[in-house]
Parts: structure tokens; sequence; C-alpha cells
């Protein structure tokens, strides 16, 4: 039974909560207000809005002769419009990836990353690029990469529901298999021209210059998918962190939503890195930020860490478009300095504390 | 989210109206053939609009000018391009702002006199050579073809982007897809111009594509006249007799294996790669290996990795001379006859890697018969290509370092 102090420090964690998604949610649009004019094209900011508009109501916009001559709402919407929409829903979909990831194998190491999906995805780029194999002929480098992510989650999925492995296991099965597969693309590099190695290196880097619309569409509509399934569950990631026993005393099958969960976050995770390359980092750090500041209900976690990764994401995205005039960082690389420092800062701050 | 979907289909809308396939400017009567009459019409009304006050409605005075291009280059009538993917294009206008992704594309353009002013925006590999390149500066910075810059590659506004046909393949068709979003008016031509066995198609089609003809078979000429020497001579030499060659790049016991570029230029110099019988492209092999096939000639390439010195803009041939008495000084190495008879050469990556991969094949045919080419001057062959073709101000006997020993 609740007492009333209990009573009221949940509500004050439930107001915390709410002002933290509410903040997170302010500051997305803010960014996305800054992304959209952010480019070498050097279009003035106005421009850039009407250029939105203008192609969202071609007949009501008059444009001007000027953004007729610098095909401002070309490069708006085809170009930057769909990279900013990309990196909010890619840092969403990564971070939540991770969280149920972390929250299913009761590891805060645990992210694609650790598990070897993403080394996979290297991996099956490098296959289409360096030998020019691969199962969707014109998507070569795509289909690849999402084909071998998908295949180190199942060999994970398979030895942990066949030999019921428990989440230790799991996870270093998942290392071995990032080694393994690291092995693979190191010896296709061997094999490889410089040209094609260097191509290899930044598919590597993540970036989200290879976003389109079709991309933007196909990525959203799973994470929008999976998103729900993942809330409605979000007890039974509750209840599977208190540890097996007691999740199966409070009558959640482990072993099934286990392989649930994993294979939702997989999915996600491996819909988005084969489009940008090897963008792990979020999936590992976003949950953990989140969870510092509102602690580990997956009911709000989930949502909340997603939106950290989207704000990750899509500021390191601005910073890397800015940062070098006329170059772009890739952005894999971008949110490490941005995020990691942050990151370690929580974490000093906790210890003080 | 029924925003997202919103946005995708407005944007699917924006997409859909591209333009309707061009005519050929001023030609009247529609055949799609300019004649000379109906360029001399057009001419004479506009010249009437301007000056006699007539009222005829007169073409544009682009038009006008494209019309004249046409009509001079090909023979009025829309011009059917196939570049070295295979793709065909037609054009009805002459290609004025175009975009060029691979550095060796500008230097075969120069070759056959395209004027730099046509070039809107060039590679940041261009841009970072600006010894080889002095009138590319101040141009828009494309990025390069793994990291493309969009933004700056839409807002040149190119008519046309120039693009790498057989390295880098899903990079370029990613640059293709996403400026073709951005822009779809932009037309796309992808050309290597540094693989010998497609390079004078190369330079024939860009002559045909950009109206230089003429640049273009003066190139050839010369260009054809060092090749055409070079394997007429070597031609009569049984294969068994062919001089035994190990190839070095700039990483140490990194060679070329069996259909590499390097590979191919050691076979049209007539000599016989002791390490052909490899698959892989660029193998690490085994000192070991190289004492035991015991080549005739060693030659160590420079100019990249941790042996960047020589080139255009650097004149001290001293590190080459290091780098030859290094590969001299390896253990057991006095073994080789290459390295007892004082075969070992030093050429740097510019005139060999790119489109003056024929220099490089006119030294390595000198170095493996120097009999046979006693009348071959490779460098005189490379002060011409420099000062004719490229319209460079730059003197071998004072600059740069390209090959040891002299």
């Amino acid at each position: 039974m609740m007492t009333d102090f209990g009573r009221q420090e949940y509500a004050r964690l439930t107001e915390k909560r709410a002002l933290f998604i509410a903040a997170l949610i302010l500051i997305l649009a803010a960014l996305v207000g800054v992304a959209v004019t952010l480019g070498s094209a050097n279009l003035p900011v106005a421009d850039s809005y009407l250029a939105i508009l203008a192609g969202l109501f071609p007949e009501a916009v008059d444009l001007p002769d000027r953004m007729v001559e610098s095909n401002a709402v070309g490069i708006v919407w085809g170009w930057r419009l769909h990279r900013v929409l990309f990196a909010i829903v890619a840092g969403f979909g990564l971070a939540i990836a991770g969280t149920v990831m972390q929250g299913v194998l009761r590891n805060p190491l645990a992210s694609p990353f650790t598990l070897g999906i993403a080394s996979a995805a290297s991996c099956g780029a490098s296959v289409a690029i360096i030998l020019g194999a691969g199962f969707l002929s014109g998507y070569l480098v795509i289909g690849n990469a999402f084909l071998f992510a998908m295949l180190a989650a199942g060999a994970i999925y398979g030895m942990a529901r066949l030999k019921g492995m428990g989440s230790e296991t799991m996870i270093l099965a998942g290392i071995a298999l990032m080694y393994l597969f690291s092995a693979v693309t190191s010896f296709l590099q061997y094999l490889g021209t410089s040209e094609k190695v260097q191509e290899v290196v930044f598919w590597m880097f993540g970036s989200l210059d290879k976003s389109s619309w079709p991309k933007l569409g196909l990525v959203t509509v799973v994470v929008v998918a999976v998103v729900p399934l993942l809330l409605w569950r979000a007890w039974d990631l509750n209840a599977l962190a208190e540890g097996d026993e007691t999740a199966k005393s409070l009558g959640v099958p482990v072993e099934r939503s286990m392989a649930g969960f994993m294979l939702a976050a997989s999915l996600v995770t491996a819909v988005i890195i084969c489009f940008t390359g090897t963008i792990g980092f979020i999936g590992l750090v976003a949950p953990h930020i989140t969870r510092m500041v509102i602690g580990a209900d997956h009911r709000t976690l989930i949502p909340a860490s997603g939106l950290v990764g989207a704000v990750i994401l899509l500021g390191a995205d601005c910073l890397a478009r800015t940062v070098i005039p006329g170059a772009i960082i890739p952005v894999g690389i971008m949110t490490a300095f941005l995020g990691i420092p942050f990151f370690v800062y929580l974490f000093m701050r906790r210890r003080d504390a | 989210m029924t925003h997202k979907l919103l946005l995708l289909v407005c944007c699917i809308f924006l997409l859909a109206g591209t333009a309707a396939a061009e005519t050929v400017p001023c030609d009247s009567d529609g055949d799609g053939t300019l004649t000379a009459s109906e360029l001399a019409t057009a001419i004479l009304d506009s010249l009437d609009a301007r000056f006699m006050g007539g009222t005829v409605e007169v073409p544009s005075s682009d038009d006008l000018r494209d019309a004249a291009f046409v009509y001079e280059h090909w023979d009025g009538r829309a011009l059917t391009i196939t570049d070295s993917s295979g793709r065909e294009t037609t054009l009805s206008r002459p290609l004025r702002k175009i975009a060029v992704f691979n550095s060796d594309t500008i230097e075969m353009m120069r070759s056959i006199g395209v004027e730099s002013d046509r070039v809107v925006g060039v590679s940041k590999y261009t841009l970072e050579d600006p010894t080889y390149f002095p009138e590319y500066r101040g141009k828009a910075n494309l990025g390069s073809t793994w990291a493309p810059d969009y933004e700056q590659a839409a807002a040149v506004r190119p008519d046309a982007v120039f693009l790498y046909a057989t390295i880098s393949q899903s990079s370029c068709d990613e640059i293709e897809e996403t400026l073709s979003s951005i822009d779809p008016g932009i037309r796309f031509f992808r050309f290597d111009s540094y693989r010998p066995t497609a390079y004078a198609d190369e330079v024939r089609t860009m002559g045909a594509l950009l109206g230089k003809e003429e640049g273009a078979e003066r190139f050839l000429a010369f260009h054809g006249s060092v090749m055409d020497t070079v394997a007429g001579r070597i031609a009569s030499i049984p294969a068994d007799e062919r001089v035994s060659v190990y190839l070095e790049n700039w990483d140490d016991y990194k060679s070329a294996g069996n259909g590499s570029g390097y590979d191919e230029k050691i076979g049209l110099a007539g000599g016989r790669n002791i390490f052909a019988d490899t698959a892989v492209e660029y193998p690490a092999v085994d000192p070991e290996a190289v004492i035991s096939r015991n080549p005739d000639v060693i030659v160590k390439i420079v100019g990249a990795g941790e042996l960047v010195f020589g080139g255009y803009g650097d004149d001290d041939p001293a590190p080459f001379e290091e780098v030859t008495r290094a590969i001299e000084d390896r253990p057991v190495w006095d073994r080789i006859d290459a390295v007892r008879d004082g075969r070992v050469h030093v050429i740097h990556s510019d005139v060999i890697g790119g489109p003056e991969y024929f220099i490089g094949v006119a030294y390595m045919a000198k170095w493996f018969y120097p009999d046979l080419f006693p009348d071959l001057d490779p460098r005189a062959v490379h002060q011409q290509y420099l000062s004719e073709f490229q319209r460079l101000d730059y003197d071998l006997e004072e600059h740069g370092a390209f090959v040891y020993p002299v």
C-alpha cells in the first residue's frame, strides 16, 4: 500500500517526466527550425521557410525570382527537409532500440554495437561494395547491410532460444559475432582497391547524406509500427528488469517476450543503419542519459529516450553541416564528439551527488 | 505522423513536374534539324529586332547562342552521347554549366581545350592542388564522391554533372539520385578518365559532347604517337623474353596483382609483372617471394601514403634517392638482379596513376628496354603534355620531381 509520502513522491516524478518530455519536444522543434535554414547553399533564412511553404502550397505562394534562380524549393525539399526528418526518426529509432536492448538484457553496455548488429551491417555493406555481390539488385549495399544485421540478430536470437541462454551469455555471443564480422570486413578491405576501401570506410562513419523521401517513408513506417507495440508491452520490460524469476512470477512469459523485444529492437536498428551506416552510439547513450534524469520506468523511458536520441542526432547533424564550412562531417563522428562529453559530465555529476 | 505522410505526398507531386523533351533551339519547322537557313533567319530576325525595330518574335540570345553551337558542332541535330557507363543521353543544347566530381576528368577536359569557365564546381581534390589546377581556384567545392556537398552542387545550378564510371559506383549512383531529386533537370555523365583501355574513347566522346572535336583529335594524335611507338616496338619481343618486373606502391611490399591498373600499365610498357598470378588486386607480398622470383627491374611508386613528396608541388629529388637506397638495402635483396644491375626505378604516382599514365608507360618502356627506345624522351613527352595540352607555364627543367634516377 502506498503511503502519502510515496504518492507525493510519485506525483513529483510524474511531473518531472512530463516536464522533461515537454522540454525535449520544444528543443526538438527549435532544432528543426534551425536545421532547415542551415546549409552550404547559403539561402537566406526567410527563403528556406518560404521554400517549405511553397512546396506545401505551390498555388498560394508567389516565389520571388531570386528563389527560382537559386532553386531554393529544390534544395529545401529535395535535400534538407528529408534529412532533418530522417535525423529525427533515426535518432528516435536507434535510441528506443538501445533502451529496449539494455532493458531486456539488464546490461548497461548492450547496444547495437555490442551485440554485433552494427558490425554485421558494415560487413554486409562491404560485401556489396567490394565484391559487388548482394541480394537486392539496385540496392546492393542497403539490402546487404539490412540482411546481415538481421542475420546477426537472428543468430544471437536462435542461440538464446534454442539453448535458453541468459543475458550475459547473449552479450558474450554478440561480442564474439562483432569480432567475427569485423574480421570479415577487414579481410574484404584487404582484398579491395583503395577506392573501394575508402567507400567502405565512409559507409562505416555513418552519415545522413544518403537520406531521401522514400527511405524516410520506409524507416518511419517501421518505427511507427514498432513503438506502440513496445509501449504496450513496457510493463513487461519493467518486470524483466527485476530479473527473470520476478518477471515469471508476475506472469511475463520471459523467453517469448525477450525474443519479441530483441526482434523489434533489431528490426528498427537494421532498417535505420542500413541507410545511414553505423551510428550505433546513440543507442548506447540516449537511454543512459534519460534514465539518469527520469528513472527507469520503461513506460516513459522509451518515448523520452527516443526524443533524446532525436535531439542528439539532429543537433549533431546541424553541427556536422556547419562546423567546417562547405564540408559535412559524417554525423556518426559528430554524435560521438557531442554525446560523449555530455554523457561523461552526467556521470561525474551523479557520482558527486 | 500524418504530417510526414503529407510532406511525402507533396514532395512526390513536386518531383512529378519534370521537363518535357527538349528540341533544338531555333529549329522553326520542328523537324529536328536546324538548317543553315533556319539559323540565318533567326540571326537576321534578332538583329532586325535589336537594331532596326523589327517586330517579329525572336529567339532569346541564349537560344541563339545555343543554336549556333548545335549548328556548328552537331550538324544542327540533337546529339546522342553514350558515356562510359553505357548510358545514352540526348542533348539539344550545349552544356554550359558543368559540375565535375572527378579531378582526372578535369584534366582530360583541359587536354582537349575545354575552357574553365564552363565548369561551375569541382571536387575538393581539384581545389587542393592549386599548382596543377590554378584556373579552378575559387570554384565551388563539391566535396568528394564519398562525402559530396549536395547543397553546394545544387546551388551552382549545373546543367550537367560528371561522375566516375567504374569506381565508387554506389556512391556515384547515390549522388545522381539525390541531385536529381533536388533538380530534375540535371544531366549526368560518367567518365573514369584514367583507365588506359577506355581513355581514347572517353576523350573522343568528351570532344563531341563539349564541341571540342578538334582539340580531342589533336590530343589523341599526341597520346597515340607515344602509345603506338611503345606498342609497336615491344610487339616483336616474345613473351618469355620480356623483362620481369616487381612493382611496389607507396606501401612497402604492396604490389599489384592480376587485372589491377598497374599490372595493365606494366604490360603496356612491355614488362612481365612477377605477381600477375595473384588474384588480389593489390596484394601484400612476401619479401622472400620477390627474392625467389628475381625480377629484372623494380619499379617503386611514390606520392601517397607515407611517401608524399615529389610531383608538381615539390622540386626536391633527394627523397627519391633515399627510397631507392632503402630498397637496395633490404636484407638479401642484393641477390635480386634488378638491385645488382642498378635497375631500381622510382616514379611519382602523378605520372602513372591518373590520366598521365602514358607518360609513366613511356618511362617504364625506356627503363625496361633502353636499347629499343634510344630516341624516346619521356621527359620531353611530359613537357609537351604540360605546355601544349595542359596549357601550364611549368618547366620540368626547373620544377617538379617525378622519377629517379633521372
